[in-house]
């Protein structure tokens, strides 16, 4: 964990290591975690990356991609796949919050218009 | 919000304030690379302007002065009887502009391609403007779809200002953000078109119902930059600001640490 750690703060500086931590904490008083498994896993501060599909300043169709993608990825690999949780950490960092409430809520409803 | 730099704000806040002046001419303090590119090509601009300006003015005046009546009909004054036309002249009056044209359209084109450069983000935020407030969105931890950090953001009325606050800029929340850092701002309305505006950031974003516009910005300094909507949006247009405070990462962290445990 220390060398973790140390190679974290050579790559992102201390400052991005005490904001790991401090992330960590953060997370874990929302999580009812019971996730105590003896590496902390390593939260690293980022976001939806670039991507070169959606290069102009009209980022909605990049949003509604990465969510199509996020439930694509879920129906293909199941809900419990580590392998979706980038695509649903980028469709919660793009997407306003009023978007994917009301998709979700069309998705109960059976109305959602995308394939999956 | 009681922001760490707010024990000052009160006594030095002609110093502090990026924010509009009575009277202001010029830009306000600029905040983020694009801004100082705005600001070193309006200056590259205003002096050809001022180089065509005084050019133009004396070329006219002479004109005006040399082709009056009565110095056309002086038997002295050959120039006036016998300038009809001249090619090279009007060679040189197009080709000049050109040059001139070329020079300015350098770095304008410089700057606009440079504001496209893409950089990964490290932090994204998402702006929401609503009838007649904004709301903020940091999702990039939110551990699922209802966990966001997500607030509005309330213009504070000029009753309930205290002293040394602005009026009609200052908000109850802010947005915090890290200096030093690239950040992706997504912005958005829920109901009629706004515009989101930070002039020291140099942001000027329209947020559109149904689109998502996405700005990014590098502040280079810390401080707190204050912003107005920019898009005629109902009867409180002019009472929506934004307020931009730029922390060190670490205090960013701090704050976002315990807007997610008020979750």
């Amino acid at each position: 964990m220390s060398s973790s750690n140390s190679l974290a703060s050579w790559l992102f500086g201390s400052s991005v290591v005490r904001a790991e931590e401090a992330e960590e904490e953060a997370a874990a008083a929302v999580e009812e975690a019971e996730e105590e498994e003896e590496a902390k896993p390593e939260i690293k501060v980022q976001t939806a990356p670039f991507d070169a599909r959606f290069p102009t300043m009209n980022q909605t169709k990049h949003c509604y991609t990465r969510y199509n993608e996020f439930h694509k990825c879920v129906k293909e690999k199941g809900e419990d796949c580590e392998d979706c949780n980038f695509y649903a950490r980028a469709y919660r960092s793009l997407c306003p919050s009023e978007w994917v409430e009301k998709w979700n809520e069309e998705r109960e409803a059976g109305n959602f218009a995308g394939k999956y | 919000m009681v922001s760490i730099y707010s024990f000052c704000f009160p006594l030095l806040s002609f110093l502090l304030a990026d924010a509009a002046e009575s009277w202001q001419v010029s830009f306000q303090d600029p905040a983020t690379p694009i801004m100082q590119g705005i600001i070193d090509f309006h200056h590259d601009v205003f002096g050809f302007m001022l180089f065509i300006l005084g050019f133009v003015l004396w070329i006219i005046s002479r004109t005006l002065w040399h082709f009056t009546i009565s110095e056309s009909y002086r038997p002295d004054n050959e120039v006036v009887a016998k300038i009809v036309h001249n090619s090279f002249v009007e060679i040189v009056w197009t080709v000049a502009p050109s040059f001139m044209l070329i020079a300015i359209a350098v770095p304008s084109f410089a700057l606009l391609y440079s504001m496209d450069e893409v950089v990964e983000p490290s932090v994204t935020l998402k702006v929401v403007g609503h009838q007649w407030y904004w709301s903020y969105e940091y999702a990039d931890y939110a551990i699922d779809d209802t966990t966001a950090v997500v607030y509005d953001s309330y213009i504070i009325p000029e009753d309930d200002l205290e002293l040394g606050q602005l009026r009609l800029l200052e908000v109850d929340s802010r947005v915090v953000l890290p200096s030093n850092t690239h950040i992706r701002v997504i912005v958005t309305a829920a109901d009629v078109l706004h515009s989101w505006a930070v002039p020291s950031l140099g942001i000027k974003c329209d947020a559109v119902p149904g689109r998502l516009n996405q700005v990014s910005i590098y502040m280079q300094r810390f401080g707190v930059f204050f912003g107005q909507c920019s898009e005629l949006c109902g009867a409180n247009h002019g009472f929506i600001p934004i307020v931009v405070e730029s922390v060190s990462f670490d205090d960013f962290i701090i704050w976002l640490e315990a807007k997610i445990s008020e979750i």
